[in-house]
């Protein structure tokens, strides 16, 4: 039995109705997967040319020629390992930002939750995800790198980076779906917060002062934890926790307020 | 039936835009000085439309439910606020069953995706469950006709005959309970929407219930016993198909202005380089014809309004029946008619002789056109009520339903 009424919808994460429809989000996912790659000459390989590239360039101007200090470490790989994190997650930002309007033949047309929007957007970058740590692999072979015990620290961090680029996306996908204008604001506030993340550089860098500041965007500390995990440093445990937390934060914001949204998009878009 | 429980039952169902909506807050800018200005009465200034107004409604299983209503009256809304794409306003909906809504066919196909991967995709849309869909997959094909070497081809490549018998064939193989069918069968070819409507007659059959919308009433007589008539936002008939559709014309007849002005809300399309203002009937000495019985003769005066001048313009009259087919129509180009140029706001007339229909109601649509582009398209821009000669010798069944529209002089014999 449904019953339909006004303000319909108080369940803050709709579980139940999400499993049933498992089957949409996959199909949503392969076709965000597909169609991304569709008609380009070397394929999926995209995926793995954009961070590889950014590595080589930064790795010349920042490394090289601006000789920002890189923990004792090569350069390429120091930040590398912190652009894997990075590119995921603004990819996932920039998917969730076009997620609402791209799909509004079918929000006016059909019901189902319209989570599945953010979450197949955000779904179809992870196969860029994990491609990314095959090229990861192969520097540090190049670079003589071993595995040690802390990097089983990498499986905790991707989760916790799937949850950040969750909530953050979730939030996006309803704002843009009802403002474009954050269309255009989504874009460069990403560029901006990619240079407030210590990814080019360590956070050492900024001193014992800022550090604590810098923390406050989650994405720092995942790409330190990353970092740390790869290269076998020390973790900046007060950094994850910070991270967990305000990404937990921005989790129940988002799904709050995509509920709350989702309810004008036929209307609006 | 009273005594089977509805399976689907609206109470007081509202639903409210407010107009203009999309504009005010689809950018920050306005949304924040919206906010900043704190305009007290800024909400009552806009335009509140009430697309629904306290519908109430109990369809039984089983049950093949039609729904009419112009343009704009609300019946679209109706399925969206059941197949809960928006909500309600005011209200309630109670719902026993899963409810499958076709408000569109090819949902969510994407050309760039073969024939597999969109049945896949929009049957998962759809609200099939990936078995389900990999079990049906064979009947899907085989009624879409589409032939198993293009499975394997983006859609893009199929031509659109072939996208749309692909996507309704995905559609048809639904098994909810309950369906909500919108204008699915305006698309296709005639021999598939034939097909489309011998499926929603299996549909029928097999016991399920369905609500259709349809501008095509002759569809709607055929699959629908009941038929629901909304106008306004309000329901304002609630029975039998053939009485619904008498109710239904009678509402176009009363939303033509008296002086025969075209009404300022009718639906029209067009650049609007040329526009209808004005419809009449005249007789032969061009005074007002009141009355137009079967077989006599008339003129149509067309008053246009002229924006920009049109070079050999191309003009049509349909006359419709009150199921919505046309039953011919006076096109100066069929006929090699050509106007020459018009240039400034005029009035042109078309005369008939002997028209050749049956009593009964029919309506007219306009269209103006030159090479490129319609100026102009006014559909039920005019009732026509053609009446029985008083003396005549002719059938004088008036239900259309066996007697038809036209007028054919006849004589059985014996010898």
């Amino acid at each position: 039995m449904i019953i339909i009424k006004p303000k319909n919808r108080i369940t803050f994460f709709p579980v139940n109705e999400l499993y049933h429809y498992k089957d949409l989000l996959y199909f949503l996912t392969k076709k965000n997967f597909i169609v991304k790659y569709k008609q380009t000459l070397i394929g999926v390989s995209w995926a793995i040319i954009q961070p590889v590239m950014q590595m080589v360039v930064f790795s010349i101007l920042f490394g090289r020629f601006a000789k920002i200090p890189s923990d004792n470490v090569p350069y390429p790989i120091f930040v590398f390992s912190a652009l894997i994190p990075w590119t995921f997650f603004a990819n996932s930002l920039s998917a969730c930002n076009n997620s609402i309007i791209n799909h509004a033949g079918l929000i006016n047309k059909v019901y189902f939750p319209r989570l599945l929007i953010p979450f197949s957007a955000i779904g179809s970058q992870l196969i860029d995800f994990g491609l990314s740590f095959f090229v990861l692999i192969g520097i540090m072979i190049y670079y003589h790198f071993s595995v040690c015990w802390a990097f089983l620290m990498i499986f905790p961090l991707i989760l916790l980076t799937i949850f950040a680029a969750t909530g953050f996306g979730v939030f996006i996908a309803a704002l843009s779906g009802i403002y474009r204008d954050f269309r255009h604001i989504i874009p460069f506030f990403l560029s901006i917060w990619m240079f407030v993340t210590p990814i080019i550089y360590p956070p050492s860098l900024l001193g014992s002062k800022f550090e604590f500041l810098i923390h406050l965007n989650p994405m720092s500390g995942i790409v330190t934890g990353f970092r740390s995990a790869i290269l076998n440093q020390s973790f900046n445990w007060t950094a994850l926790l910070l991270a967990l937390i305000i990404s937990g934060l921005f989790f129940i914001i988002g799904i709050f307020y995509f509920n709350k949204a989702e309810d004008r998009f036929a209307d609006v878009v | 039936m009273e005594k089977t429980e509805a399976i689907i039952q609206i109470q007081q169902l509202s639903k409210q835009y407010r107009l203009g909506q999309k504009v005010v807050f689809d950018t920050l800018r306005e949304r924040l000085s919206h906010i900043l200005r704190k305009h007290p009465d800024h909400f009552s200034e806009q335009k509140v439309v009430q697309a629904l107004q306290n519908i109430d409604l109990k369809v039984y299983p089983g049950e093949v439910l039609g729904i009419i209503g112009f343009n704009g009256s609300g019946k679209s809304t109706l399925l969206k606020l059941i197949s809960r794409i928006t909500p309600p306003s005011s209200g309630e909906i109670h719902i026993q069953g899963n409810v499958s809504s076709l408000l569109d066919i090819g949902l969510g196909f994407h050309p760039d995706l073969t024939g597999r991967e969109n049945i896949y995709l929009n049957g998962a849309i759809l609200g099939m469950k990936r078995g389900e869909i990999t079990t049906k997959f064979a009947n899907i094909v085989a009624f879409s006709g589409i032939g198993e070497k293009f499975l394997d081809t983006p859609v893009k490549r199929y031509s659109s005959g072939m996208f749309v018998r692909l996507a309704f064939s995905i559609a048809a193989h639904l098994d909810s309970d309950i369906l909500l069918i919108d204008e699915v069968l305006a698309v296709g070819d005639f021999e598939f929407q034939k097909k489309c409507l011998d499926k929603i007659d299996d549909i029928t059959i097999s016991k399920r219930t369905v609500l259709f919308v349809s501008h095509n009433l002759a569809a709607i007589e055929r699959l629908c016993h009941r038929t629901i008539v909304i106008n306004a936002g309000k329901k304002v008939f609630d029975g039998e198909t053939s009485k619904a559709i008498e109710h239904y014309y009678n509402l176009h007849k009363r939303q033509t202005v008296p002086d025969n002005l075209l009404s300022p809300d009718i639906i029209r399309s067009g650049n609007g380089d040329v526009k209808f203002k004005k419809i009449q009937i005249l007789d032969d000495d061009l005074t007002l014809k009141p009355e137009i019985f079967t077989g006599s003769n008339f003129t149509i005066k067309i008053d246009l309004v002229v924006q920009q001048r049109i070079l050999n313009p191309k003009i049509a009259v349909y006359v419709k029946n009150n199921l919505g087919q046309t039953l011919f129509r006076l096109y100066n180009i069929d006929s090699q008619q050509y106007l020459g140029c018009i240039e400034r706001n005029t009035s042109i007339y078309c005369s008939i002789k002997n028209i050749p229909l049956l009593p009964g109601n029919y309506y007219l649509n306009l269209w103006i056109a030159d090479q490129f582009e319609t100026h102009d398209f006014v559909e039920h821009a005019y009732g026509l009520v053609i009446q029985e000669k008083s003396q005549s010798s002719i059938n004088k069944t008036h239900n259309t339903k066996y007697a038809g529209n036209v007028f054919v002089e006849y004589k059985w014999k014996t010898i």
